[in-house]
């Protein structure tokens, strides 16, 4: 129904786009994973838009910093914790 | 009652048997703290980056933090011990934070997850927006220009590409931890993807990729 009339030149890139996201992100049924691997080989826009969804999951992973829990955190949750389960007294 | 109770739905049971309410536990105090220190306290550092991405402030995130596991330690009688206390954590803590805003906001319907997903769902779910971007661009940005992009996006957006590229979870887990359907958790990620990759196009074209 689609006709890719877009640049990229895949005609069903609705439908890879949909299945390629659930890929990378561990949802995708055994069909589909096999539909796409083999589609992959034979289209190259997709096979670009793989690369790309890939390192934009990659990059988020690997290139935002990671905040360090305060030091104190930890231990006035334990304290306030502890503090709430002993006996009055 | 049954509104703050229903907030510490069992994990591990499906949504639907999650609609009949959470089955209660009764630990004794030292398996409560058995629990909370071995299952909840390992999540400290993911829960502590999730509070801030969600809120930039550093004494904000500490305070969601703390309020989670004590919350977590009040209602841990309605957590099924060695079940998936991650997402269990990550649910108190999303919705202490939605309280909050809501509470905190002049315009509480702007930060109403459901008001926003009727906006963007409305007609184009399906729609494919084709943004160029090239691999070595990606590999080029630095970390700020990375963190930008993703903070730019409407938290609910950000909530569902942290969840699931950062923390990991599955599309189910989600579904559970922000209250929505499967299907809305799919079509909320796939909408969050392509705004994001807008935002990282334009840092790109600034860096002189085309």
């Amino acid at each position: 129904m689609e006709q890719s009339s877009a640049k990229e030149g895949c005609k069903e890139s609705v439908k890879c786009i949909e299945i390629l996201h659930l890929l990378l992100d561990n949802e995708a049924s055994p069909t589909q994973e096999d539909y796409l691997r083999s589609h992959l080989d034979s289209c190259l826009p997709c096979l670009k838009n793989y690369k790309v969804e890939t390192e934009i999951r990659n990059i988020l992973r690997t290139k935002l910093e990671k905040r360090e829990v305060p030091a104190d955190l930890l231990n006035s949750i334990k304290s306030k914790i502890s503090v709430s389960l002993a006996p009055e007294g | 009652m049954g509104k703050e109770f229903a907030e510490f739905i069992d994990m591990s049971t499906t949504v639907t048997e999650t609609m009949e309410g959470p089955k209660r536990h009764s630990y004794s105090d030292s398996k409560k703290m058995k629990i909370f220190n071995g299952e909840f306290l390992p999540h400290i550092d993911s829960m502590y980056n999730f509070a801030y991405r969600l809120t930039f402030d550093d004494d904000e995130a500490k305070d969601f933090v703390q309020e989670t596991y004590f919350k977590a330690f009040r209602f841990i009688d309605s957590f099924q011990e060695g079940t998936n206390a991650k997402a269990w954590l990550f649910r108190i803590l999303k919705n202490s934070f939605i309280n909050d805003f809501r509470k905190k906001s002049k315009e509480p319907a702007k930060v109403d997850y459901q008001e926003v997903e009727t906006y963007y769902n409305s007609d184009d779910v399906d729609e494919h927006i084709t943004v160029d971007l090239r691999v070595d661009a990606l590999q080029n940005m630095i970390g700020d220009e990375v963190s930008n992009a993703l903070n730019a996006l409407d938290v609910d957006f950000r909530t569902v590409i942290i969840l699931c590229d950062l923390e990991g979870f599955t599309y189910e887990e989600m579904a559970k931890i922000l209250d929505i359907p499967i299907g809305t958790v799919r079509s909320r990620l796939h909408r969050a993807r392509n705004l994001l990759k807008e935002k990282l196009k334009s840092y790109a074209q600034t860096m002189g990729y085309k």
